[in-house]
């Protein structure tokens, strides 16, 4: 049966269609929630709460096709209800610009998700969560403005920032953020 | 492929690579508690509970005493608890009334899961309950004199907690762990409000995903939920007593504002909202003859909501009126002189220029825009004027950044500061008697 169909049916109070819609998304969500959260016990919290929304409120949803979209929307969200929420227990580890080693033992494509996982860190939440609609669920910058309801100005701003630091990071010769620094000025 | 492009498509691959994780099993409990979850509420609560008091009368029989012995007994009675009482109110603090403009007293804010108060004037704070438990919303008793919050058991579940303005004496209220509902905002004070009269508390609850409204004894001594027959969100006490709660009701007569007396359970339908339309934020003002809400088409592209005002009997409805290019208003906030209202006026129909305006409550005009776009009176801001009605207190909301900011503005001058600390849930002004 395609989304729609399970859709229609789900919102018409049929769990069984849910269900199948729920068990569909929950990996891709897991894994987005983990990229924004950075923390895996809290990225279950958000994926359960968008879940247990998404039943509660499907009936609010208009466009069934707009289902997959609107699901996304509620993980955002709530993943950034949590990152508000964050407490003590959540060991927000600060990567310093100067405690980054030099990664010579690694294969190039380890050492960029060493860095990437670093960048993603520094980013807040907002901002994780627009790199990762974009770059891992594949939306387009309009929807990811929807999604988040903030200007696509903003989103593209925020974007090249976290881009720009990226690649800084990856570009082996632009190493600022990668090479040790003493006292704030560049080895 | 381009330079551009190749990066995309490793950063991706990156992302994909990290966000790799074991099959999230938690699926077959989220699924398990929507199984058990309704979408529309179909009401009947079996397991409605009521504390249990205790009530014995005896009537003893009076026996026959002269009249003159009596009223002289009684007047020397009377002086003399006269003469106590006096003592006692000297030796001790007065306190406000609970409605109406009073003194500024202390903010309390939560940071990182401890509360602390803070003197706004000398930005001197204090870490009032701290310890491995996760301490959020803090609510000022109307008399300033205690302070109601929420203490985190998990993602679902809370506890609710008195304790005195210091911290000290900790009630707990709910033994049993209850899973609260925010309304559309997620402030704090659409979870829980301590009643006029400080003896019970009021909390919007959510039971079998359906909300409910939990009242809790101030004294930890019992809770019960009121049946008012539909979903229920949003619920406050009608001042000045506390008598009736207003709530935002879906039923079989639709979306809409309704109230419940407390004693009798006895619903009153106030307002019925349009098909296609969301309806938030119901609030009393401070003499409990009027209720502002705002309201929104549901089919409209874009945000469209508007705030109304209308009696406490469901009479009068009007919309406060928009300047022109303002596209919708909403967030209405009383001031504790009911005289104006705090609203976030917005320009466009999205976020992109909202900004913070008080306007009469009787809507004669536009009001005042007292908080520019920058402030980001956005979505989920919370806002609460001064007991003294001079400024407004906010936790701005910019969606993407850090929405843990205070600021005050000063309403005369239209100066906003930022206050010097964070908070990573709606702070609470302590009103002291003027």
């Amino acid at each position: 049966m395609d989304q729609q169909r399970l859709v229609e049916r789900a919102r018409g109070g049929d769990h069984d269609a849910f269900a199948e819609l729920a068990r569909g998304s929950v990996v891709r969500l897991d894994e987005a929630a983990r990229l924004i959260l950075r923390d895996p016990e809290l990225a279950r919290d958000a994926v359960q709460e968008a879940l247990f929304r998404a039943w509660r409120d499907l009936r609010k949803l208009r466009d069934p096709a707009r289902f997959e979209a609107w699901l996304y929307r509620l993980t955002v969200n709530a993943c950034l209800d949590q990152a508000r929420r964050r407490r003590r227990w959540r060991i927000e580890v600060e990567l310093l610009e100067t405690d980054t080693p030099s990664i010579p033992d690694m294969s190039a494509a380890q050492a960029d998700r060493e860095v990437v996982d670093q960048v993603l860190r520094r980013l807040d939440e907002a901002g994780r969560a627009i790199v990762v609609l974009h770059y891992f669920l594949g939306m387009p910058l309009t929807d990811v403005a929807a999604t988040l309801g903030i200007p696509i100005g903003t989103v593209k701003s925020r974007l090249h920032r976290a881009l720009g630091e990226m690649r800084i990071a990856i570009d082996p010769e632009r190493t600022l953020v990668t090479s040790p620094v003493s006292r704030g000025q560049p080895a | 492929m381009t330079m551009q492009h190749r990066r995309s498509a490793e950063l991706e691959a990156t992302l994909v690579d990290l966000a790799r994780g074991p099959y999230p099993e938690y699926i077959d409990d989220v699924l398990a508690r929507t199984a058990r979850s309704r979408q529309r509420p179909a009401w009947t609560f079996p397991e409605r509970w009521l504390p249990m008091f205790g009530i014995a009368s005896e009537q003893a029989l009076a026996p026959r005493f002269p009249l003159r012995a009596i009223a002289i007994a009684l007047i020397v009675i009377a002086l003399l608890v006269a003469t106590v009482v006096a003592l006692i109110a000297g030796a001790q603090p007065r306190i406000p009334a609970p409605f109406g403009v009073a003194d500024n007293g202390l903010i309390a804010f939560e940071r990182g899961g401890d509360i602390y108060t803070a003197d706004p004037a000398t930005g001197v704070q204090t870490a009032i309950l701290t310890g491995s438990q996760t301490d959020v919303g803090p609510r000022f008793s109307l008399d300033g004199t205690r302070i109601l919050f929420e203490r985190k058991l998990d993602y679902f579940h809370s506890q609710l907690y008195l304790a005195r303005s210091d911290g000290t004496g900790l009630t707990l209220l709910t033994p049993e762990p209850l899973t609260l509902a925010a309304g559309d905002l997620g402030r704090a004070w659409e979870k829980y409000q301590l009643s006029p009269d400080g003896r019970t508390v009021l909390m919007a609850t959510e039971t079998s995903g359906v909300h409910t409204i939990t009242i809790a004894q101030a004294d930890g001594t019992g809770v019960r939920r009121l049946d008012v027959g539909m979903s229920a969100s949003e619920p406050s006490f009608r001042p000045p007593n506390g008598a009736e709660i207003l709530f935002i009701g879906e039923g079989d007569q639709g979306l809409g504002l309704f109230a419940v007396n407390i004693a009798t359970e006895t619903v009153r339908q106030i307002q019925l909202i349009p098909n296609g339309f969301g309806v938030a934020g119901p609030s009393w003002s401070p003499d409990g003859s009027h209720i502002a809400y705002w309201m929104w088409d549901e089919t409209a592209n874009g945000l469209t909501a508007r705030t109304h005002v209308v009696w406490a009997d469901g009479t009068g409805d009007r919309e406060l009126p928009s300047p022109p290019g303002a596209v919708w208003n909403a967030h209405a906030t009383w001031s504790n002189d009911g005289n104006r209202i705090f609203i976030a006026r917005a320009y466009t129909p999205g976020y992109d220029d909202v900004r913070g305006a008080v306007v009469p409550a009787d809507g004669s005009d536009f009001g005042v825009e007292v908080a520019p776009a920058s402030v980001e009176t956005n979505c989920c801001a919370a806002w609460m004027w001064s007991p003294d009605d001079t400024k407004l207190l906010g936790r701005t909301s910019p969606i993407t950044g850090t929405p843990d900011k205070l600021v005050i503005i000063d309403v005369a001058t239209r100066t906003v500061s930022s206050v010097p600390w964070t908070s990573t849930s709606d702070p609470t002004w302590q009103r002291l008697t003027p």
